[in-house]
């Protein structure tokens, strides 16, 4: 078997750019499935449930990528099976371009969705056994040095700031202090690709901000991130690319530029992150409204690939209008302009916002994949 | 591989000893193996004759439920957790076999029931200091490593179950094995003559592949019964076997299974 380290050199906490979308060059791949589907088939008497259908999904390092989708939807199956936790029926996952195996999971952290730490251990005694049961990565196949292990376990208590903690047991501490000890638990070994399950479902909003700062550190860097939520803040704060997944099923994806052609083939529409031109138009008047109504005649409207947060004139004081095409975002300026609009303010963005585009696509989440293929 | 597979399995086994160490059973089993030992003495004081056979059948008897249902309990347990609060899906997240992980926590169950026997040991020792029985001998020491055995079948047993159900369901079928287990020699033997023979084929091939007797010294150590280096050999071959069988099940069970956390 390959083993991971040859192909690729440990991190060694070396921040790694993210390339950014507009970068020309696809990034590899961390972690991809192919055609992967999986069936439960648990109850005799009931239907054999398809979790998820023929899902082909890649990863790329060192970026942050969301999993999104209602209840339901096949995300935690999906994890599962890139953890090893449950097998797929068909297809298969890749791990840096080889199989998945077992000495893969070296290089993976995972923080599950509820805390699922032995509550009658210490938070250094969990610690400390997770590092144990994870190889030395600088020495791939020598064990931690004891020395080594305590600078390590003390080093992440410090960063968490959980040092007064060290001897408490699991049990006896508070929901976001758990949180942040499975976040611990799973960077303690410090993996290549992290896999974030609800990483603050139900913590007050400073225990949050708070982990989505560690994570925002894990992400700076160089950490691969797949990241199952449901916050939109998220997508916003911490990720780069998006996947939206409906009855087991792909029915977007932000990575159409990265991925591997033949993962598009009858597959989810992709959407591109494109450079937009955004303008914010203020204290319109209804007779300005018609004009703009007018004006959204002109060419080249059908340029506009996604229109996510497009609101038609109404009896806003505002109007936002965003672009995909730069250019057609400059003529629209210029006609505005000239027909007595007062623009406030006119900026250029990088992209459409993972959040923007879950909003966009939220509506499809009810529809069946089919519908949003054609 | 293999060294880096013994040391995962020992991490494991520490995590499941330091578990087992800190749990609620362990003070109450401990409490209770003290009360029988004070009743045994009690018993053996008010007897008129075979004090010392009176005080090592109560003592034993005692000593040996609660350390096969702490075996079972905590075999059962040690699975059943481990999926009920998640931390099997923690553990087998990281790059550890399945089959390591059964043995990491068969292993850490082994260690505990040797500390609780160590305990009994002690118990022991100082009952019969106080009866002015002496230090025990070689044969009695054999009595208790014989009964650890027992348990270390009992506790694979539920093991092997609890990978395949939950606890109650685990600790249900196993209490019920240990219970045949207990019977199926006795009842072999005391079969009537008007028992159909097919009856009596099936109760003794069961008698003859489940016996949990086989661990009970008790009748060589008090009683007359001999006791020679084969028939040790042969019992303890027959533990061992059990035990491998068991822990094979369970391996095979959990590779095939799919495993999603009960929360």
């Amino acid at each position: 078997m390959n083993q991971p380290q040859k192909t690729r050199e440990f991190r060694q906490g070396i921040p790694t750019p993210h390339p950014s979308p507009m970068t020309a060059t696809p990034p590899l791949p961390a972690i991809s499935l192919e055609k992967v589907t999986k069936v439960y088939r648990n109850d005799l008497f009931k239907k054999p449930m398809i979790a998820v259908n023929q899902l082909s999904m890649i990863f790329p390092a060192h970026a942050c990528t969301a999993l999104l989708g209602h209840n339901g939807a096949g995300k935690t199956t999906t994890i599962r099976m890139l953890l090893g936790l449950i097998s797929p029926d068909e297809g298969r996952i890749l791990f840096e371009g080889d199989r998945l195996q077992t000495e893969h999971k070296q290089f993976i952290g995972y923080m599950p969705e509820v805390n699922k730490l032995p509550l009658s251990l210490t938070c250094e005694e969990v610690l400390r056994f997770a590092l144990l049961l994870h190889k030395n990565p600088h020495q791939t196949r020598q064990p931690w040095p004891t020395n080594s292990v305590d600078q390590l376990i003390h080093s992440k208590l410090e960063e968490l700031g959980l040092v007064t903690q060290r001897h408490k047991k699991i049990s006896q501490l508070s929901k976001g202090l758990a949180r942040r000890m499975a976040f611990a638990q799973a960077t303690i070994h410090q993996p290549r690709l992290l896999i974030l399950d609800e990483p603050t479902s139900g913590l007050d909003p400073a225990a949050a901000h708070l982990l989505e700062t560690l994570i925002q550190k894990e992400k700076i860097r160089g950490t691969t991130i797949l990241l199952c939520t449901h916050e939109l803040s998220h997508l916003v704060n911490l990720c780069d690319e998006v996947n939206i997944l409906k009855k087991g099923q792909l029915i977007l994806t932000s990575l159409a530029n990265h991925g591997d052609s033949s993962l598009q083939e009858g597959g989810p529409r992709p959407v591109a992150l494109s450079p937009r031109t955004a303008m914010a138009v203020s204290k319109t008047t209804p007779k300005d409204l018609e004009t703009l109504k007018a004006l959204q005649n002109l060419p080249p409207w059908d340029h506009i690939q996604v229109t996510a947060n497009l609101r038609p004139p109404g009896d806003q004081q505002q109007v936002d209008l965003e672009f995909v095409d730069e250019a057609a975002g400059q003529r629209w300026l210029k006609s505005l302009v000239e027909n007595g609009f007062m623009v406030t303010h006119f900026r250029r963005s990088i992209g459409f916002r993972p959040d923007e585009i879950y909003l966009y696509f939220e509506k499809d989440l009810s529809r069946s994949p089919q519908d949003v293929h054609q | 591989m293999f060294i880096n597979d013994l040391e995962k399995l020992w991490t494991l086994a520490r995590e499941t000893l330091i578990l087992l160490r800190r749990d609620k059973v362990m003070v109450p089993a401990l409490l209770g193996s003290l009360l029988i030992s004070a009743f045994a003495n009690l018993a053996s004081d008010w007897s008129v004759e075979d004090f010392q056979k009176i005080l090592f059948d109560i003592g034993y008897f005692g000593f040996s439920v609660t350390g096969t249902l702490m075996a079972i309990f905590w075999g059962t347990k040690i699975l059943s957790d481990s999926r009920q609060e998640g931390s099997m899906e923690v553990h087998l997240a990281a790059p550890i076999h399945r089959t390591t992980w059964i043995l990491g926590k068969f292993t850490g169950l082994k260690l505990c029931l040797f500390l609780v026997l160590c305990g009994f040991l002690v118990l022991w020792q100082g009952l019969m200091l106080l009866n002015d029985f002496g230090w025990m001998t070689a044969k009695q020491l054999l009595l208790f490593l014989f009964m650890y055995l027992g348990w270390i079948v009992c506790g694979a047993l539920g093991m092997a179950f609890a990978t395949a159900a939950g606890q109650t369901t685990a600790l249900f079928c196993t209490l019920c094995l240990w219970v045949c287990g207990l019977a199926s020699a006795s009842i072999s033997q005391t079969l009537s003559a008007e028992t159909p023979e097919t009856t009596k084929i099936v109760v003794q091939v069961i008698a003859r592949l489940w016996n949990l007797g086989q661990f009970s010294l008790i009748d060589s150590v008090v009683g007359t019964a001999p006791l020679n280096i084969n028939d040790l050999g042969l019992r303890l071959a027959y533990g061992v076997l059990l035990v491998l069988l068991f822990l094979t099940v369970a391996c095979l069970v959990i590779r095939k299974r799919d495993l999603v956390a009960a929360s």
